[in-house]
């Protein structure tokens, strides 16, 4: 009895270390829509906006070249992986931004999602598409951003 | 995040350049879930990206408006504010449990403009909005889709993406689509089928087929029969076939000297069913700052379909220094572009470009679930465990069985021994 619980005991020693020593462990870190990576005993990232993983991405942390990646706003499920196990599934949230510029004549969407923008003038006089970073000639009236998808 | 940087240097400049101003708000949207007598705090934030002196008035407006409360209404930024935190409090009405769907409210932060020396306001007025969104599940079952096609060149091999939302109230335990693809004449030139998923209630998946293009580039459509449980639903939607419709195909510098004017040839592609007016070329080149230091265009030209184009642009060489740049070259027309990664070499005589393939692909991750391993490890203790007190059962009745014999052996020794 006593011989068979010690055998269980290192057993359960031996693959808790194996586990342990093998993990792929990440730590993720969000800045923007850069997704800095800290890793230890991983080769990929998967990435998916499913919890199931469904079309998820592969992200081979070899190609990238300051263990950092870029991402469009939203929420994402996340596990490090290599060639033996895939590590647990992690939460990250990337914030969408929006955000509008003006200069004189020029409407500049400065944040990171595409925004449908209203154009006013007492009532609502058209509406315009900005992608990020797209700018588009104005006339003075009052421009109301707000995020598409 | 170049092209971030990118973005922000040019903003910076007109910054400086121009009367400007900035406003920000984050998140853009958020969503929630109806719950019966819901109550809580939203986070949001009111970004200066401008670092300037600014009042920004909040206001509220949409279905929901009622149901929220801001707890600030007026934010006065000085130059040296980044950010402003703040939340608003949310109440749901269950007026709206009886009407499944979305539900919103809009978070206005406008920036109020300034005056002229006259007393009056001049110029734009901007005013950015924070979304709240509020599913309320329908009873039973329900679908939310969308279809996104990827990677549509000829020749090659397309993905069709289904995000699908579940915004019932109940699981579902399978669900796949069909996917007919016609062109504009409507003749079916292919059907593709997805994978079967299961949904939980208010969760999400993405059902994906593979599509092997055999067909030209144009335009097409996908008509989409979801199946789910016994129910189907079905939508339809248009795409493009040859994504790249303009490919870069070379860069040539010939006779290069820095501290000159560089002419650069770069040849270009139309790969569409239809002619290209006003096609142009813009070549980025990055310092180790990863700032814009060079932005080069060439002259709008016509490319007819199916057909090859040089497109010229120059670039004044004057302050350049030798060595290793990052470049990005752009190919842009009717708003839309085409674009690729660049390494420039940049020495005396020779200007050597080499593109740089992207940094996100597949093909990796094999390997075993944790949870898998750790379930193995739970059933093989089990299973040891299971195997041992079986084992032991059957010790323990042997050993009785002996113990018995041993004791009937010895009285009957005892027995014919006393006769």
């Amino acid at each position: 009895m006593k011989k068979f619980i010690i055998v269980q005991i290192a057993f359960i020693l031996i693959v808790g270390s194996m586990i342990y020593v093998m993990y792929p462990n990440v730590e993720l870190s969000v800045t923007g829509n850069v997704v800095g990576i800290d890793s230890v005993n991983t080769n990929a990232i998967i990435l998916s906006k499913n919890p199931d993983f469904s079309n998820a991405r592969y992200i081979r942390l070899d190609e990238l070249e300051d263990s950092s990646f870029e991402i469009e706003s939203g929420e994402y499920y996340v596990r490090g992986s290599n060639r033996l196990i895939k590590g647990f599934q992690k939460k990250i949230l990337i914030e969408s931004e929006v955000g509008l510029g003006i200069n004189n004549s020029k409407l500049i969407n400065i944040g990171n999602v595409k925004l449908n923008v209203t154009e006013e003038e007492g009532q609502l006089v058209g509406h315009i598409v900005l992608g990020p970073g797209v700018e588009e000639l104005i006339e003075d009236n009052k421009f109301i951003g707000r995020q598409i998808e | 995040m170049k092209y971030r940087n990118f973005i922000l240097t040019i903003f910076v400049f007109l910054l400086v350049v121009g009367n400007a101003a900035a406003l920000g708000i984050t998140p853009g949207r958020t969503t929630i879930n109806y719950e019966n007598g819901l109550e809580q705090d939203v986070a949001f934030s009111i970004l200066n990206n401008e670092h300037n002196n600014a009042q920004v008035v909040l206001t509220l407006q949409g279905e929901l408006a009622d149901s929220i409360t801001l707890y600030e209404s007026i934010i006065n930024f000085e130059p040296s504010d980044d950010a402003r935190q703040l939340k608003y409090r949310v109440k749901l009405p269950n007026s709206i449990a009886l009407e499944p769907g979305l539900h919103s409210a809009e978070i206005v932060a406008m920036e109020l403009p300034k005056k002229n020396a006259d007393g009056t306001y001049v110029g734009a007025t901007i005013a950015v909005v924070s979304q709240l969104h509020v599913y309320v599940a329908c009873p039973g079952k329900c679908i939310e889709y969308d279809l996104s096609v990827l990677d549509a060149e000829e020749n090659g091999t397309a993905t069709f993406i289904i995000p699908v939302l579940n915004r019932g109230e109940l699981g579902i335990g399978s669900i796949r689509a069909v996917i007919d693809i016609y062109n504009l004449d409507y003749d079916k030139k292919a059907t593709i089928t997805t994978d079967t998923r299961e949904i939980t209630a208010g969760g999400r998946t993405e059902l994906s087929a593979k599509w092997d293009v055999d067909v030209n580039p144009g335009n097409y459509l996908a008509k989409v029969s979801i199946f789910y449980d016994g129910e189907t639903e079905n939508f339809e939607k248009h795409f493009t076939v040859g994504k790249n419709v303009l490919s870069i195909e070379s860069i040539l510098v010939n006779n290069f000297k820095l501290g000159q004017i560089a002419k650069l040839q770069i040849l270009v592609e139309n790969k569409f069913n239809q002619d290209l007016e006003d096609v142009f070329a813009n070549l980025l080149v990055y310092n180790k700052n990863d700032q814009v230091m060079a932005d080069i265009r060439s002259a709008s030209e016509p490319i007819p379909s199916q057909s090859k184009k040089e497109l010229i642009a120059y670039w004044d060489t004057v302050g350049v220094k030798k060595g290793e740049y990052d470049g990005k070259i752009l190919v842009k027309y009717n708003g839309k572009s085409a674009d690729k990664n660049l390494l420039l070499k940049i020495s005396q005589n020779e200007l050597a470009i080499f593109g740089i393939g992207y940094a996100i692909s597949s093909g990796v991750g094999e390997g075993i679930d944790i949870t898998a391993i750790l379930i193995a490890l739970v059933a093989i203790l089990l299973l040891a465990n299971i195997s041992w007190f079986i084992f032991f059962r059957k010790f323990i009745r042997k050993s009785d069985k002996y113990n018995k014999f041993r004791k009937d052996k010895k009285k009957l020794l005892e027995n014919i021994k006393l006769k």
